[in-house]
């Protein structure tokens, strides 16, 4: 055992005996994750230790335990990669789902207050109810939204009318390196969870970060989500077996679904930017046709592509765009579609949908509201990366998404990946403006040594694409090892530097572990 | 030779060395126009750099000589909250970038703008009106008030749906910290210079990062206590082809920001605020009218490039729809009131020496917070109850309500005429009540701001630990915020 008797013991002593477990197997039920990380193994760090508090006092005592026996530790909730295991052998994993409620949404404020392990989709479905919404990262509805604003990066198709969720917390209740339980913004003195900054400097700012420490700066215990207008369908059920592909969904008749195709990058890019202008988009995202094709039908597409004939056909879709067009009231959404037609025809683009009264908009319309389409990107050949992710402004992102293609091409013709046509770019616009976010993504299978040694490839030379062409920061590269991380510091402002000093001020010993930190 | 001599010599000495003034009347000037009810100290000298690169050699040398650095931006050196004057019992030299005042970029494609810290909000509209752009910001500020230090200091701007979150609209920043360091924070902090950068495209309008750090989020509202600002980008909006006016007024302050709250959640207007019936006549310049409703709720409308008139026509209609729910009627203009007069507050600063915060007098009090929206009416019947006990008329109290965050919360705000004496017990009988009923003071300022911090007090212990990461030896603005057990 990694951690000694008498600190298993105090602890047990916190959480209860059922609640604390250094068996084995059950540990390395914690260190398999698919996702994100810079080489293609499937298994991450077994924890010494996995504890499962049940509250903030719970918490905050196991910390101040492990800081008295000087115990790494990391907080997880539902989990998604790599990032949220374990990252020595002696560092306990702190499961928080037994932290799981929706304490209160407060519909006259748009704010929700949520324990760590709350679900995306749980939350979803309380709030729809009052017509209001959250944003939802493609992490998925099964994923923490508590993880998703203060600990985590990551886009989202809900991106244009709610933001990036980074910026969606409010208040929180947050558990220091140091084990003391501090109430971040305005609710230090009861005030309510509204404000996240203050009084003074922003306290949330340093603990959050931009891409947040994957629950390796203390542990947030509660926290406020901003709530967003909301005048869709208040819940749907799939009235078939389930199966997203054949949903038979009442869509309600101020619900449209569009596909919305562009033949170049600069058409493509011209059009988000008077999509931005224009505020329309309730959610939106370029969904390329390889994308889809390997999640939805991978069979089909390895062998589609295959075909000249129809690998032309393919790819002329290529640059395809998703929309869900919501009407506040029939005038609005007369408008909204008016003016999206007029942006199809003005950036030379083909467009087709309306209310989502067929299979196609049903299917896609429920995969980006509840964003649990994208759970099938691992339904290919197992995993995916991805690469980029540098928010900018939209024609930088265009470029990413370019420069990407281009080096995907290559890969494909050598027959080293698998083939998407070039294009798997995941593109959004934030917050209504000429703001945003992209990941190339690459879809692998990491038990072939061919295929995972092609993502360490390729996420390598997207980044080096990023440090050339000066597009916009580090993105996905922070995810990329610890040699991407470096080769961007000092041309970064020395983030990391700064990073290990936040650390050695607020954490001295390090005890909540980060990955490259 | 003292430290400050040696600090003046080492100044000098420096290739393009920036101006330092040492005259008494530069320096008292300081003292005189101190509005803040504050008692403050003259600096020992002001300094005016005119690039970047002057602000991080004397930061340096600052360290170097532990000298202590007071900063201001904005034009003149009037201060109604002290913040930007060195406070009693310091010896500090005073930082001037009111001669750092280049529009460095504007970018009508991302809607960006790149500005040193000394631009103030009437140059920045005037160079961005040939764009068809503006830059949101507050209820009509000091045309000499720094774009950046108003944004810094989360003073709130009328627009509250554009505003997603805090700093918005200002996004990435180049500080030197108080320890001398430079650092470029969110998507300006590369890789590459910002030339290279804007060359590749990049609109430098992310906010956050890189990667683990938010440190421009970090010293928002931190008073010029942690580091220096020198230059910044900022969103700005289209102005839009046409424009036009709603009110909607009331008696009942409940449900005029019940429909407040639904019209901006449902991005309908622009611009945002709500006056009372004193805070119609202070800011426009009314005569009080006692059959006027108590409060009322202005708000903007304007149509962009995609079909303006049906857009500002389906506005309108659904914030009629809107109001009829809520029993209230939206108006296009109000008796004794013209629209142009209203546009004019709205889109413009306040005229030279007509500031509307100081239209009775600069003997104003002076006391704002946050809060949500349902507040609003009993802290303003505390504000009431608190004049009338000073001695004050309740009805010379202006409360100005400024919806933020697309309305989740609102900046609060008192205003009312009183002399120093009747300030300072409105300020503490007053900030005690809203203390006690959770106000929210993120920007703390007065002599309230030891009992904020105090009540705070979660969130105090890591002040000093925030401290110590920029500023080490405690030179920035000392004794202006609390950093209990800090080296301040």
């Amino acid at each position: 055992m990694f951690i000694s008797e008498e600190a298993y013991k105090e602890i047990e002593t916190i959480v209860g005996a059922e609640y604390i477990t250094a068996d084995e197997q059950i540990c390395d039920s914690y260190a398999q994750h698919l996702f994100h990380r810079p080489d293609p193994q499937l298994w991450v760090q077994r924890p010494a230790a996995v504890v499962l508090p049940a509250t903030t006092e719970e918490v905050s005592a196991f910390v101040k335990v492990c800081n008295k026996y000087k115990i790494k530790y990391k907080a997880t909730s539902t989990g998604y990669g790599a990032h949220n295991g374990a990252t020595a052998p002696d560092c306990v994993l702190v499961d928080l789902r037994r932290m799981n409620r929706v304490i209160e949404v407060d519909e006259k404020n748009m704010i929700a207050i949520v324990e760590p392990y709350a679900s995306s989709g749980e939350i979803q479905r309380k709030v729809w109810d009052k017509g209001l919404n959250l944003c939802i990262t493609t992490a998925g509805p099964q994923s923490s939204t508590l993880a998703s604003i203060t600990s985590h990066q990551g886009g989202s198709c809900a991106g244009a009318s709610m933001g990036y969720n980074g910026r969606n917390l409010l208040a929180c209740e947050w558990v220091a390196p140091s084990g003391e339980i501090v109430h971040v913004g305005s609710n230090d003195n009861g005030g309510g969870w509204f404000s996240a900054d203050g009084p003074g400097p922003s306290l949330k700012a340093m603990i959050r970060g931009y891409f947040g420490f994957d629950g390796a700066m203390g542990i947030f215990t509660k926290a406020a989500v901003k709530l967003y207008h909301w005048a869709g369908m208040r819940d749907y059920e799939i009235s078939n077996d389930g199966n997203l592909y054949e949903a038979d969904v009442a869509v309600p008749e101020n619900m449209h679904f569009y596909t919305l195709i562009h033949e170049t990058w600069e058409d493509l890019g011209e059009a988000y930017y008077q999509l931005g202008e224009a505020e329309i988009c309730t959610y939106m995202n370029k969904f390329s046709i390889g994308v889809t094709g390997w999640g939805y039908m991978p069979a089909f597409f390895e062998k589609a592509v295959k075909l000249p004939h129809l690998r032309e056909a393919l790819k002329m879709g290529r640059h395809r765009t998703v929309i869900v067009v919501v009407g506040n009231s029939e005038r609005d959404l007369a408008y909204k579609v008016d003016c999206l037609k007029q942006i199809a025809e003005d950036t030379n683009a083909i467009l087709f949908g309306g209310h989502a009264d067929t299979a196609y908009a049903k299917a896609h319309l429920c995969s980006l509201v509840k964003a649990d389409g994208y759970a099938s990107l691992f339904n290919g050949p197992g995993t995916f990366h991805v690469a980029m992710g540098a928010d900018e402004a939209l024609s930088v992102t265009i470029k990413q998404a370019q420069y990407a293609q281009e080096i995907k091409e290559r890969m494909i013709a050598e027959g080293v990946t698998a083939d998407d046509l070039g294009d798997g770019a995941w593109v959004g616009i934030y917050d209504q403006s000429t703001r945003g976010h992209n990941e190339a993504t690459m879809i692998f299978d990491p038990r072939d040594p061919v295929a995972g040694g092609s993502m360490g490839r390729y996420s390598a030379e997207c980044a080096e694409v990023l440090y050339t062409k000066h597009l916009g920061g580090i993105g996905f590269a922070a995810f990329g090892g610890p040699e991407q991380v470096m080769m961007f510091d000092e041309a970064a402002s020395n983030y990391y530097k700064h990073t290990v000093r936040i650390k050695e001020i607020f954490d001295p010993d390090n005890l909540a572990n980060m990955t490259f930190v | 030779m003292s430290n400050v001599e040696a600090f003046f010599n080492s100044l000098q000495k420096m290739t393009n060395a920036p101006k330092l003034i040492t005259d008494e009347g530069a320096r008292a000037a300081y003292v005189s126009e101190n509005n803040s009810r504050l008692p403050v100290s003259k600096p020992l000298a002001v300094i005016y750099p005119t690039c970047a690169e002057q602000v991080q050699k004397l930061t340096e040398l600052a360290n170097e000589h532990r000298i202590s650095l007071v900063v201001r931006s904005s034009g003149g050196t009037e201060s109604t909250r002290g913040a930007s004057l060195p406070a009693e019992g310091t010896r500090c030299v005073a930082v001037n970038l009111s001669e750092m005042n280049r529009i460095m970029n504007i970018d009508p494609k991302n809607n960006m703008v790149l500005i040193e810290a000394g631009v103030t909000y009437g140059q920045l509209n005037e160079a961005l009106r040939p764009y068809g752009l503006y830059c949101e910001h507050p209820l009509a500020p000091r045309a000499e008030k720094s774009v950046i230090a108003s944004l810094l200091d989360r003073e709130p701007v009328m627009t509250a749906k554009h505003i997603w979150d805090i700093p918005d609209p200002l996004c990435c920043m180049e500080m030197v910290m108080g320890n001398g360091t430079v650092f470029r924070s969110g998507s300006a902090a590369g890789p590459g210079t910002l030339d290279e950068m804007l060359e590749s495209g990049c609109g430098i309008n992310q906010s956050q990062g890189p990667v683990w750090l938010d440190l421009g989020r970090v010293i928002t509202g931190s008073q010029g206590t942690l580091a220096i600002v020198t230059w910044a980008s900022v969103k700005v909006r289209p102005i839009g082809s046409m424009s036009t006016l709603t009110y909607v007024q009331s008696d009942d302050i409940n449900t005029l920001t019940a429909y407040v709250s639904m019209v901006v959640r449902q991005r309908l207007g622009e611009e945002a605020i709500i006056l009372n019936r004193r805070g119609m006549a202070q800011v426009f310049g009314l005569a009080c009218d006692a059959a006027m409703p108590k409060w009322t709720y202005i708000s903007s409308v304007r149509g962009f490039r995609l079909f303006p008139e049906r857009y500002m026509g389906n506005q309108l209609a659904d914030m009629e729809d809107i109001a009829k729910e809520y029993g209230l009627t939206v108006l296009r203009e109000l008796p004794g009131l013209s629209n142009e007069q209203v546009n004019t507050m709205l889109r413009d600063t306040s005229p030279k020496g007509g500031y509307w915060r100081q239209r009775y007098g600069k003997d104003v009090f002076e006391l704002f917070c946050i809060s949500t929206m349902d507040k609003l009416s009993s802290f303003s019947a505390y504000a009431e109850t608190v004049a009338t006990r000073c001695g004050l008329n309740p009805d010379d109290l202006c409360v100005y309500a400024q919806p933020t965050q697309m309305a989740r919360c609102c900046h609060i705000e008192f205003l009312i005429n009183a002399d120093v004496k009747t300030a300072d017990a409105m300020e503490a009988l007053l900030g005690t009540v809203l203390l006690e009923n959770h106000a929210f003071f993120s920007r703390p300022y007065g002599k309230l701001k030891k009992a904020i911090y105090e009540t705070y007090a979660d969130q105090q212990s890591f002040m000093p630990l925030i401290k110590l990461f920029f500023d080490e030896n405690g030179l920035m603005n000392p004794r202006q915020l609390v950093y209990e057990g800090g080296n301040q």
